[in-house]
């Protein structure tokens, strides 16, 4: 008896899983990289949007007038709450602040306060360095490349610039999604792919198993008829009906215990 | 060999494998008169196809025997 380790159906299930294992283990690299990019990018054009629209709704002009300790004041209040309001229409955004450039860096202004129950900063508090995306938001609409860090935790950022009516830049507005909310998105296609990776390979795995199990039964007949032969009994029935190589082998095979039987009849002894 | 005893033998040999000669040789010498295998004629077919039905159904399946004699058959036809 063949030992399972030189079996060809353990040659056969290992050879299969590992060349599929090898397809399958690269197409999963690639493909997780690639949807975790695009998840990425369809984020940040989603917040990008959110920015882009909250800041051309506000009133630069208003927005330019607050200074530290305004914060119960009508002016910085209705400013919150237009913030607020623009927050709660996706609830996946964490918090909607405004911030504007002082001599030497930034400083928050607004903060909507939606979804942390209270006002994290007030007008004038410093901004902790800065990210280069949210300096060069004067310019053009921005977002972060990875994950920041505030005052209310770390986010997914992006910023566009606040106009007053003269068409100047006087601050940008910043839009902060949660940065689990993000990583809950790019896991969830990681997730998914590797669950269908893993379906495919126990699928393949079983299939082949079964097919080489399959293919060794009938080989096994023809061994142990071939091995009963051999030891002087030719009463044996080869029931193998297959239409490939091994089927021919067997009809082979059967026509040679047929020749067999014949000549070892004591009828057709000369 | 005559051109029938060809043919019977290659289709015998089929089911039979080379032992097939043996016995059809048998056959016809128990059961055609002594007829010896290669001198066989078409008119023979009949007789040995129902020899052969039931000698090879001793070795092989017995659908198996009645496909080959009925080949044997056809071939006097």
């Amino acid at each position: 008896m063949t030992s399972i380790t030189n079996s060809i159906m353990t040659k056969l299930t290992v050879g299969f899983l590992i060349l599929v294992l090898l397809i399958t283990g690269l197409t999963f690299l690639f493909t997780v990289g690639a949807s975790t990019e695009k998840i990425q990018e369809s984020t940040q054009q989603e917040l990008l949007a959110i920015a882009s629209i909250t800041a051309s709704d506000l009133n630069g002009d208003e927005i330019a007038k607050l200074r530290p300790g305004m914060e119960k004041e009508i002016l910085y209040l209705v400013n919150v709450e237009q913030l607020a309001t623009m927050a709660q229409a996706d609830n996946e955004i964490v918090k909607i602040f405004t911030a504007k450039k002082t001599g030497t860096g930034m400083e928050y202004v607004i903060d909507s306060g939606y979804n942390i129950g209270e006002r994290d900063v007030k007008i004038g508090t410093e901004i902790q360095n800065p990210s280069r995306a949210m300096v060069m938001a004067y310019d053009s609409s921005q977002v972060e490349d990875s994950f920041v860090t505030r005052p209310w935790g770390t986010v997914f950022s992006a910023y566009a610039p606040i106009k007053n009516a003269t068409g100047e830049v006087i601050g940008i507005v910043g839009v902060d999604m949660d940065a689990a909310v993000v990583q809950d998105r790019m896991d969830f296609v990681g997730q998914t792919i590797y669950l269908v990776f893993i379906i495919g390979i126990t699928c393949t795995a079983i299939i082949i198993a079964v097919f080489s199990r399959i293919m060794i039964r009938d080989i096994h007949i023809l061994i142990n008829s071939a091995d009963r032969i051999s030891h002087g009994d030719t009463n044996v029935v080869i029931s193998i009906d297959r239409k490939d190589e091994i089927g021919e082998l067997a009809v082979s095979f059967k026509r040679m215990i047929t020749s067999l039987k014949i000549l070892m009849h004591k009828d057709y002894q000369p | 060999m005559s051109i029938i005893s060809d043919k019977i033998l290659e289709i015998s040999m089929e089911y039979l494998g080379p032992a097939a000669i043996t016995l059809l040789e048998r056959q016809t010498k128990f059961h055609l008169n002594g007829l010896v295998f290669t001198d066989l004629q078409s008119s023979h077919c009949e007789e040995l196809a129902k020899w052969v039905a039931l000698a090879s159904a001793m070795f092989i399946e017995q659908d198996m025997a009645l496909e080959l004699a009925e080949k044997i058959r056809g071939l006097a036809r």
